[in-house]
């Protein structure tokens, strides 16, 4: 057995905890079922999928993002990052070990679940329920898992805050699947079919491939940022599969869930290159927010580049740079073979695309140069507020609705895209550009400071190769 | 086969760097196989951060650690087989017993299951913790957890061991045992490397010194034979002689002497052999010798001279430079 799920399950497993959750449980469930006269029914099974709820999203979830952010907190993850442990299991230990417990308890709940609606549910519905709560549970503890695990990349200390933080997101991520599947468990949106990729399914058919499909990301990043903890080298290979999986993936979903009361634009909008975009686009702001900026790894990357060391260039380049071309091929590729879906009202669309990824390139330059110029860790927050106000108040402000040769300054989207719609990005990516490059000068190629070689404060001391 | 006193690690150009400041600067040292190097150096010099290189849990931003002709910053992985590091807090978890903690080191350092259970033992037994093998370790002393821990450190028999402040916060006997312990592990042909800030315990057993101060190494001594300290010898005679001078500079061995009176202090480069042959000659050239003594270094003297030379040095550059 793996030493270190062993570890946890040690851990987790104290005697007086084996015995209070099936007590606590069986108590709950024998009080429901004495009160529903000697029977499971809808009472019973609404207190199982709460049950299921609290201990798997809830404390699951918490006891994923907590996993090695306590080992870090209680410092006992040196001696586990010097083991002779992979990547991959030192990674399914953590988050399996961490949440054995809670699933335990989870599983408990979704047989009473399935024994309460054994009689009115076709097997089918029956398992298709179980399999998306299960399904759902396990995606939103590996975000969270995930999430905790790209934290610790960037800083050393963790406080409650940053579980629950951490938890949040995981649990974000898993809502949509979790929506259907309380949907199913409803009775609702069991017939609604999703076109995707020519194939028509029904809503948890897509939702069930949806979370199987991302949970099987979650565990590749999991591995891969385990690796980078354990000082091996992690190609960005795996980044941009993942980035091409996504818009594959989003650019194959011909509509949204249709509906007896689905709203008819659904059925035309968003198109298969709109999709990609989107996708592409949320993906180049998430790496760019949630990578290191730190000046080592910037300085690595700026020596491997001086010297023509274009294997170490790459493996230490940002993977938003790497995102964007990425992403600007797979919308080009989805915009040219699906002309059909690039005219919205008569608009040609493709200089909205373009102008969408010129924008978020100049937006990344823009987050790099607020992190470049602070020491305190808090660029990328600064940054992300002066892109709001800059999107939404500025304009807002100055009332440029009514000039339209000033929205493509502030925005991509126009009602009349000209050149201008693609130039105007161009032009701040320039300025960004510049600003950018006078500041990697004197930051990056510039003298570093001398003084206490003690970590700082943040603890920003773990830099990937 | 390997020759005692070749390095085991040792770093070329080494810097490091946080993001905001540069904590070690062009670092380079050797830490000879088979001997006990003491890491000392003031809060911040950076002690810390040159381990973590070490061992491979910093990748350095220029320079390079070479583990036995391997560079660590290519592979740490492969190199951390060989080592083991007790960093300054010990990494323990206090809800499993010593036994379960032992166990779980060695199988996670790649020990079967099944030699798992013999290896703690042996450890336990090393580290003379074997009775409390089955206690919580959160129900230990300081002492004892500090032991359990070098246990685990120690459970792969590596090569090289890595001990930051190991004597922090334990009590007089505990330290005694830990010198003692660090002596067995010596002999066993183990090679240390022990971080202290309590000198005179590393004194009793280091037979190298490594002294670091604002990133920088101020002194690197016993790492090879041109850094060997020179050995000081105390010569006194009985009655004045002329010829006291010219006796003691004309000896083999004698790097240079200072002279008071019926004293001579001489500065040898050599062991006991160059020892013995300054007394011969001495003797042989009919100074009447009553006093022959060899005046140890102490650590402390070393350490409070580098460090107060390098603060001297930094004013006279602050001086000169205003």
């Amino acid at each position: 057995m793996n030493p270190e799920f062993r570890r946890l399950l040690l851990t987790e497993f104290q005697g007086y905890r084996l015995i209070a959750l099936p007590v606590s449980l069986g108590a709950i469930f024998g009080l429901t079922y004495y009160l529903n006269d000697f029977a499971f029914d809808s009472g019973s099974s609404f207190v199982a999928t709460a049950g299921y709820f609290a201990l798997v999203f809830i404390w699951g979830t918490r006891q994923a993002a907590d996993s090695v952010l306590q080992e870090i907190n209680h410092k006992t993850w040196v001696p586990q990052r010097m083991s002779s442990m992979s990547a991959w299991g030192m990674g399914w230990a953590k988050l399996a070990g961490s949440t054995a417990f809670t699933w335990i308890g989870g599983f408990i709940c979704l047989g009473v679940f399935a024994a309460s609606n054994t009689e009115w549910w076709s097997t089918q519905r029956l398992i298709m329920s179980v399999a998306l709560y299960a399904g759902t549970g396990l995606l939103a503890q590996t975000i969270c898992f995930l999430v905790s695990l790209s934290a610790i990349q960037k800083r050393r200390e963790f406080g409650r805050v940053h579980v629950v933080s951490y938890q949040f997101l995981g649990m974000i991520c898993a809502l949509p699947p979790l929506y259907i599947g309380l949907s199913v468990t409803g009775g609702e949106g069991i017939l609604d079919l999703i076109t995707w990729h020519g194939e028509y399914l029904s809503l948890p058919q897509f939702m069930a491939i949806f979370t199987a499909a991302f949970i099987g990301w979650g565990l590749a990043g999991i591995w891969a940022l385990m690796r980078a903890e354990l000082q091996e080298p992690v190609d960005p290979w795996l980044w941009a599969a993942f980035v091409v999986f996504a818009m594959v993936f989003f650019g194959g979903l011909r509509s949204l869930p249709v509906g007896p009361n689905t709203p008819i634009a659904f059925y035309d909008f968003p198109s298969i290159p709109t999709m990609v975009l989107i996708a592409g686009v949320f993906l180049i702001y998430l790496i760019c927010v949630t990578e290191g900026k730190n000046r080592i790894q910037l300085r690595r990357l700026d020596g491997a580049i001086s010297g023509r060391q274009w294997r170490t260039a790459w493996m230490t380049m940002p993977r938003s740079i790497i995102t964007v071309p990425l992403v600007g091929l797979g919308v080009w590729i989805a915009a040219s073979n699906f002309s059909d879906y690039t005219v919205l009202r008569g608009q040609d669309l493709h200089l909205i695309y373009g102008a969408t990824i010129l924008f978020a390139l100049r937006d990344l330059g823009f987050i790099y140069f607020i992190c470049l110029g602070r020491r305190d860790g808090r660029g990328e927050g600064i940054a992300l507020i002066a892109l709001a106000l800059l999107y939404i108040l500025v304009p807002e402000t100055i009332g440029v609705e009514t000039l339209d040769q000033v929205i493509p300054l502030f925005s991509p989207y126009g009602e009349n895209p000209s050149w201008w719609t693609v130039i105007a990005p161009m032009l701040e990516i320039g300025i960004i550009g510049a600003l950018l490059a006078r500041r990697w000068r004197r930051v990056i190629r510039g003298p570093v400071d001398a003084g206490d070689s003690s970590p700082p404060a943040t603890g920003n001391a773990t830099e990937q190769t | 086969m390997r020759l005692m006193n070749a390095p085991l690690i040792s770093t070329e150009d080494l810097v490091f760097d946080y993001p905001t400041k540069r904590a070690l600067f062009d670092i380079n040292i050797s830490i000879p196989l088979g001997g006990i190097t003491a890491l000392v150096g003031p809060n911040g010099a950076g002690k810390t951060t040159l381990i973590n290189c070490l061992v491979g849990l910093h990748a350095p931003v220029d320079g390079r650690v070479i583990f036995d002709s391997q560079d660590i910053t290519a592979s740490p992985r492969a190199a951390h087989k060989r080592m083991g590091y007790l960093p300054d807090f010990y990494g323990l978890y206090d809800d499993l017993t010593v036994r379960q903690c032992l166990e779980h080191g060695a199988e996670m350092r790649g020990i079967k299951r099944r030699d798992a259970e013999a290896r703690a033992a042996t450890a336990a037994a090393r580290l003379n913790v074997a009775d409390r093998l089955d206690d919580k370790v959160g129900s230990l002393s300081r002492g004892l957890t500090q032991r359990a821990a070098i246990a685990r450190t120690i459970i792969h028999d590596p090569d090289f061991l890595i001990l930051d402040e190991p004597a922090a916060g334990l009590d007089p006997d505990a330290r005694q045992q830990l010198s003692a312990l660090f002596r067995g592990l010596h002999d066993d042909g183990m090679t240390l490397l022990v971080s202290s800030h309590i000198l005179a315990e590393l004194e009793d057993y280091c037979s190298d010194m490594i002294i670091i101060q604002g990133g920088r190494v101020l002194r690197h001594d016993g790492a090879s034979p041109g850094t060997q300290p020179r050995r000081r010898i105390v010569i006194e005679l009985a009655e004045p002689n002329g010829n006291l001078e010219a006796i003691v500079t004309g000896a083999a061995g004698v790097a240079h002497a200072e002279f008071d009176g019926l004293r001579a202090t001489a500065y040898l480069d050599g062991g006991k052999i160059v020892q013995l042959t300054l007394l011969k000659h001495l003797v042989d050239a009919g100074l009447p010798v009553i006093g022959f003594t060899e005046i140890k270094e102490r650590l402390q003297d070393t350490y409070q001279r580098a460090v107060g030379g390098q603060a001297d040095t930094q004013a006279d550059n602050k001086e000169s430079g205003s």
